[in-house]
Protein backbone atom coordinates (compact mmCIF):
# COMPACT_ATOMS: atom_id res chain seq x y z
CA UNK A 1 0.00 0.00 0.00
CA UNK A 2 2.80 2.45 0.00
CA UNK A 3 3.16 2.87 -3.13
CA UNK A 4 0.18 3.98 -4.00
CA UNK A 5 -0.53 7.95 -4.59
CA UNK A 6 -2.27 10.13 -2.20
CA UNK A 7 -5.54 9.95 -4.21
CA UNK A 8 -5.35 6.48 -4.47
CA UNK A 9 -4.89 6.31 -0.81
CA UNK A 10 -7.94 8.60 -0.08
CA UNK A 11 -9.91 7.30 -2.46
CA UNK A 12 -9.10 4.30 -0.43
CA UNK A 13 -10.08 5.13 3.24
CA UNK A 14 -13.49 6.90 1.07
CA UNK A 15 -14.24 3.69 0.86
CA UNK A 16 -13.43 2.48 4.23
CA UNK A 17 -10.42 1.02 4.32
CA UNK A 18 -8.89 3.07 7.67
CA UNK A 19 -5.67 1.32 7.86
CA UNK A 20 -5.15 2.77 4.34
CA UNK A 21 -5.24 6.29 6.33
CA UNK A 22 -1.96 4.88 8.48
CA UNK A 23 0.28 4.88 5.67
CA UNK A 24 -1.03 8.14 4.88
CA UNK A 25 -0.10 9.68 8.60
CA UNK A 26 3.30 7.74 8.42
CA UNK A 27 3.51 9.31 4.84
CA UNK A 28 2.87 13.13 5.58
CA UNK A 29 3.57 13.41 9.61
CA UNK A 30 7.18 14.43 8.87
CA UNK A 31 6.43 17.30 6.64
CA UNK A 32 3.47 18.54 8.67
CA UNK A 33 6.00 18.52 12.06
CA UNK A 34 8.70 20.50 9.55
CA UNK A 35 5.75 22.77 8.00
CA UNK A 36 4.15 23.40 11.40
CA UNK A 37 6.94 23.77 13.17
CA UNK A 38 8.14 26.66 11.41
CA UNK A 39 4.87 28.48 12.31
CA UNK A 40 5.28 27.20 15.82
CA UNK A 41 8.41 26.64 18.28
CA UNK A 42 7.26 24.74 21.04
CA UNK A 43 7.05 21.11 20.71
CA UNK A 44 4.52 19.93 22.67
CA UNK A 45 2.45 22.48 20.64
CA UNK A 46 3.50 21.37 17.18
CA UNK A 47 2.82 17.87 18.31
CA UNK A 48 -0.88 18.65 19.32
CA UNK A 49 -1.48 20.27 15.69
CA UNK A 50 0.02 18.03 13.67
CA UNK A 51 -2.60 15.13 15.39
CA UNK A 52 -5.21 17.91 15.09
CA UNK A 53 -4.54 18.14 11.26
CA UNK A 54 -4.14 14.49 10.73
CA UNK A 55 -7.88 14.12 12.59
CA UNK A 56 -9.43 16.77 10.95
CA UNK A 57 -8.49 15.19 7.26
CA UNK A 58 -9.85 12.20 8.47
CA UNK A 59 -13.18 13.69 9.79
CA UNK A 60 -13.67 15.06 6.54
CA UNK A 61 -12.42 12.83 4.12
CA UNK A 62 -15.62 11.60 2.54
CA UNK A 63 -15.53 15.36 1.41
CA UNK A 64 -12.21 15.39 -0.16
CA UNK A 65 -12.14 15.82 -4.20
CA UNK A 66 -9.34 13.38 -4.86
CA UNK A 67 -9.21 14.87 -8.48
CA UNK A 68 -6.80 17.72 -6.42
CA UNK A 69 -3.93 18.28 -4.37
CA UNK A 70 -4.54 16.35 -1.17
CA UNK A 71 -1.29 17.52 0.31
CA UNK A 72 -2.53 21.23 -0.40
CA UNK A 73 -5.59 20.96 1.34
CA UNK A 74 -3.74 18.76 4.13
CA UNK A 75 -1.64 21.78 4.73
CA UNK A 76 -4.23 24.57 4.69
CA UNK A 77 -5.46 22.68 7.45
CA UNK A 78 -2.58 22.78 9.20
CA UNK A 79 -1.43 26.31 8.70
CA UNK A 80 -5.47 27.35 9.85
CA UNK A 81 -4.53 25.23 12.97
CA UNK A 82 -1.18 26.23 13.92
CA UNK A 83 -2.61 30.04 13.03
CA UNK A 84 -5.51 29.00 15.70
CA UNK A 85 -3.14 28.12 18.35
CA UNK A 86 -1.25 30.66 17.84
CA UNK A 87 -4.06 33.27 18.45
CA UNK A 88 -5.10 31.39 21.73
CA UNK A 89 -1.35 30.84 23.20
CA UNK A 90 -1.04 34.91 22.14
CA UNK A 91 -4.55 35.54 24.08
CA UNK A 92 -3.50 33.52 27.11
CA UNK A 93 0.06 34.97 27.06
CA UNK A 94 -1.91 38.72 26.67
CA UNK A 95 -4.13 38.04 29.78
CA UNK A 96 -1.24 36.85 32.10
CA UNK A 97 0.60 39.73 30.95
CA UNK A 98 -2.39 42.06 32.02
CA UNK A 99 -2.67 40.31 35.53
CA UNK A 100 1.36 40.85 36.50
CA UNK A 101 1.05 44.51 35.07
CA UNK A 102 -1.86 44.34 37.74
CA UNK A 103 0.02 43.24 40.38
CA UNK A 104 2.76 46.03 39.70
CA UNK A 105 0.86 49.00 38.46
CA UNK A 106 -0.21 51.92 41.67
CA UNK A 107 -3.69 52.42 42.31
CA UNK A 108 -3.55 55.65 40.55
CA UNK A 109 -2.15 53.84 37.83
CA UNK A 110 -4.87 51.26 37.36
CA UNK A 111 -7.48 53.95 37.80
CA UNK A 112 -6.23 56.35 34.58
CA UNK A 113 -6.28 53.11 32.41
CA UNK A 114 -10.08 51.92 33.67
CA UNK A 115 -11.13 55.56 33.19
CA UNK A 116 -8.64 55.63 29.55
CA UNK A 117 -10.95 52.04 29.23
CA UNK A 118 -14.72 53.89 29.74
CA UNK A 119 -13.32 56.69 27.42
CA UNK A 120 -12.88 54.43 24.89
CA UNK A 121 -16.21 52.50 25.07
CA UNK A 122 -18.26 55.38 25.16
CA UNK A 123 -16.33 56.84 22.13
CA UNK A 124 -17.22 53.83 20.64
CA UNK A 125 -20.70 53.91 21.32
CA UNK A 126 -21.27 57.14 19.00
CA UNK A 127 -19.95 55.59 16.25
CA UNK A 128 -21.72 53.90 13.31
CA UNK A 129 -22.53 50.33 14.03
CA UNK A 130 -20.75 49.43 10.62
CA UNK A 131 -17.82 51.11 11.99
CA UNK A 132 -18.14 49.58 15.49
CA UNK A 133 -18.19 46.31 14.37
CA UNK A 134 -14.75 46.79 12.74
CA UNK A 135 -13.15 48.07 15.27
CA UNK A 136 -13.95 45.61 17.80
CA UNK A 137 -13.32 42.80 15.58
CA UNK A 138 -9.70 44.36 14.39
CA UNK A 139 -8.49 45.07 17.97
CA UNK A 140 -10.56 43.21 20.94
CA UNK A 141 -10.81 39.77 18.64
CA UNK A 142 -7.56 40.61 16.45
CA UNK A 143 -9.07 39.40 13.29
CA UNK A 144 -7.59 39.67 9.80
CA UNK A 145 -8.99 42.15 7.04
CA UNK A 146 -9.73 39.14 5.15
CA UNK A 147 -11.40 37.54 8.63
CA UNK A 148 -13.43 40.35 8.98
CA UNK A 149 -14.32 40.70 5.68
CA UNK A 150 -15.82 37.56 5.54
CA UNK A 151 -17.12 37.63 9.53
CA UNK A 152 -18.90 40.41 8.48
CA UNK A 153 -20.11 39.81 5.03
CA UNK A 154 -18.34 43.01 3.29
CA UNK A 155 -15.88 43.63 0.63
CA UNK A 156 -11.89 43.75 2.34
CA UNK A 157 -11.74 47.38 0.61
CA UNK A 158 -14.85 48.27 2.81
CA UNK A 159 -13.69 46.85 6.05
CA UNK A 160 -10.33 49.29 4.82
CA UNK A 161 -12.48 52.14 4.85
CA UNK A 162 -14.48 51.59 7.96
CA UNK A 163 -11.54 51.26 10.12
CA UNK A 164 -9.78 54.40 8.62
CA UNK A 165 -12.88 56.19 9.83
CA UNK A 166 -13.64 55.09 12.84
CA UNK A 167 -9.96 55.64 13.69
CA UNK A 168 -10.53 59.35 12.81
CA UNK A 169 -13.20 59.34 14.69
CA UNK A 170 -12.68 57.84 18.01
CA UNK A 171 -8.97 60.09 17.77
CA UNK A 172 -11.25 63.04 17.86
CA UNK A 173 -13.96 61.81 20.50
CA UNK A 174 -11.13 61.14 22.64
CA UNK B 1 12.99 20.58 16.71
CA UNK B 2 13.13 16.81 16.72
CA UNK B 3 9.81 15.13 15.34
CA UNK B 4 8.42 11.82 16.97
CA UNK B 5 6.21 8.81 15.34
CA UNK B 6 2.58 10.00 16.15
CA UNK B 7 1.06 7.45 14.46
CA UNK B 8 -0.58 5.23 16.50
CA UNK B 9 -1.42 8.21 18.99
CA UNK B 10 -3.13 9.57 15.53
CA UNK B 11 -4.57 6.19 14.60
CA UNK B 12 -6.17 5.62 17.86
CA UNK B 13 -7.67 8.71 17.44
CA UNK B 14 -9.29 7.73 14.58
CA UNK B 15 -10.30 4.26 15.37
CA UNK B 16 -12.48 5.71 18.34
CA UNK B 17 -13.77 8.39 16.52
CA UNK B 18 -15.10 5.85 13.37
CA UNK B 19 -16.25 3.09 16.10
CA UNK B 20 -18.21 5.78 17.58
CA UNK B 21 -19.43 7.59 14.51
CA UNK B 22 -20.42 4.29 12.49
CA UNK B 23 -21.67 2.60 15.57
CA UNK B 24 -24.31 5.75 16.04
CA UNK B 25 -25.06 5.62 12.33
CA UNK B 26 -26.22 1.91 12.36
CA UNK B 27 -28.09 2.71 14.99
CA UNK B 28 -29.72 5.49 13.40
CA UNK B 29 -30.15 3.22 10.57
CA UNK B 30 -32.23 0.40 12.71
CA UNK B 31 -34.08 3.12 14.04
CA UNK B 32 -35.51 4.12 10.76
CA UNK B 33 -36.19 0.24 9.79
CA UNK B 34 -37.58 -0.30 13.13
CA UNK B 35 -39.78 2.80 13.20
CA UNK B 36 -41.22 1.51 9.75
CA UNK B 37 -41.57 -1.69 10.49
CA UNK B 38 -43.55 -1.30 13.73
CA UNK B 39 -45.65 1.47 11.65
CA UNK B 40 -46.13 -1.43 9.10
CA UNK B 41 -47.21 -3.75 11.76
CA UNK B 42 -49.69 -0.93 12.97
CA UNK B 43 -51.17 -0.98 9.92
CA UNK B 44 -51.32 -4.09 9.12
CA UNK B 45 -52.95 -5.18 12.81
CA UNK B 46 -55.63 -1.96 12.06
CA UNK B 47 -56.24 -3.48 8.44
CA UNK B 48 -57.14 -7.01 9.89
CA UNK B 49 -59.37 -5.32 12.81
CA UNK B 50 -60.92 -3.65 9.98
CA UNK B 51 -61.81 -6.66 8.39
CA UNK B 52 -63.03 -8.49 11.52
CA UNK B 53 -65.32 -5.75 12.09
CA UNK B 54 -67.43 -7.51 9.47
CA UNK B 55 -67.36 -11.06 10.92
CA UNK B 56 -70.97 -11.12 11.03
CA UNK B 57 -71.39 -10.91 7.05
CA UNK B 58 -68.39 -11.97 6.34
CA UNK B 59 -68.40 -12.60 2.50
CA UNK B 60 -65.10 -13.12 1.87
CA UNK B 61 -65.04 -16.47 4.39
CA UNK B 62 -67.78 -17.71 2.40
CA UNK B 63 -65.52 -17.57 -0.67
CA UNK B 64 -62.63 -19.42 0.88
CA UNK B 65 -64.79 -21.82 2.14
CA UNK B 66 -65.09 -24.07 -1.53
CA UNK B 67 -61.95 -23.93 -3.20
CA UNK B 68 -63.77 -24.75 -6.67
CA UNK B 69 -66.21 -22.05 -6.19
CA UNK B 70 -63.17 -19.63 -5.11
CA UNK B 71 -61.90 -20.83 -8.27
CA UNK B 72 -65.29 -19.34 -10.26
CA UNK B 73 -65.09 -16.75 -8.19
CA UNK B 74 -61.74 -15.74 -7.28
CA UNK B 75 -62.11 -12.15 -9.13
CA UNK B 76 -65.03 -11.34 -7.19
CA UNK B 77 -63.02 -12.63 -3.99
CA UNK B 78 -60.45 -10.17 -5.06
CA UNK B 79 -62.80 -7.24 -5.45
CA UNK B 80 -65.04 -7.46 -2.69
CA UNK B 81 -61.50 -7.64 -0.67
CA UNK B 82 -60.53 -4.72 -2.13
CA UNK B 83 -63.83 -3.06 -1.55
CA UNK B 84 -63.15 -3.58 1.99
CA UNK B 85 -59.98 -2.94 2.75
CA UNK B 86 -59.48 0.28 4.94
CA UNK B 87 -57.62 2.28 2.25
CA UNK B 88 -55.88 4.87 4.73
CA UNK B 89 -54.26 1.99 6.05
CA UNK B 90 -52.92 0.36 3.38
CA UNK B 91 -51.78 3.33 1.97
CA UNK B 92 -49.48 2.98 5.43
CA UNK B 93 -48.32 -0.26 5.06
CA UNK B 94 -47.60 0.71 1.41
CA UNK B 95 -45.60 4.09 2.51
CA UNK B 96 -44.14 1.74 5.04
CA UNK B 97 -42.97 -0.99 2.59
CA UNK B 98 -41.77 1.79 -0.09
CA UNK B 99 -39.69 3.28 2.71
CA UNK B 100 -37.97 0.53 4.16
CA UNK B 101 -37.07 -0.48 0.35
CA UNK B 102 -35.74 3.15 0.04
CA UNK B 103 -33.67 3.70 3.05
CA UNK B 104 -32.06 0.02 2.11
CA UNK B 105 -31.44 0.45 -1.68
CA UNK B 106 -29.93 4.32 -0.89
CA UNK B 107 -27.77 3.01 1.98
CA UNK B 108 -26.39 0.20 -0.03
CA UNK B 109 -22.96 1.49 -0.48
CA UNK B 110 -23.03 3.69 3.19
CA UNK B 111 -23.53 0.30 4.76
CA UNK B 112 -20.66 -1.70 2.55
CA UNK B 113 -18.39 1.33 3.93
CA UNK B 114 -18.86 1.46 7.45
CA UNK B 115 -18.92 -2.81 7.38
CA UNK B 116 -15.87 -2.42 5.94
CA UNK B 117 -14.03 0.30 8.22
CA UNK B 118 -15.24 -2.01 10.92
CA UNK B 119 -13.66 -4.68 9.84
CA UNK B 120 -10.12 -2.83 9.19
CA UNK B 121 -10.51 -1.56 12.73
CA UNK B 122 -10.66 -4.62 14.00
CA UNK B 123 -7.92 -5.83 11.92
CA UNK B 124 -6.20 -2.76 13.63
CA UNK B 125 -6.88 -3.57 16.95
CA UNK B 126 -5.86 -7.32 16.63
CA UNK B 127 -2.34 -6.35 15.88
Amino acid sequence: MDNLSDQELVRRIQDGDVLAFEVFVRRYQKRLWFFVSKIVYQAHLVEEIVQDTLFSLYRTIEKVDTTKTISTYLFSIAKHAAIDRLRKEKKTVRLDDIEFAYEDESLYEQLTRQEFAQKIQSALKKIPLSQQNVIRLYFFKELSYEEISRTLGIPINTVRTNLRRAKIAVKKLL
Amino acid sequence: MRNKDITKQVMNRVVRFEEARSSTWFKKYWAILIILGIGIVYAGIRIYVGYREFDEEFMVAWYFQDWEMFQIVWRDALDFIWMLLPMYWAYGVGIGIMGIVIVILSTYTKRKNIKKKLQSIQTYKRR
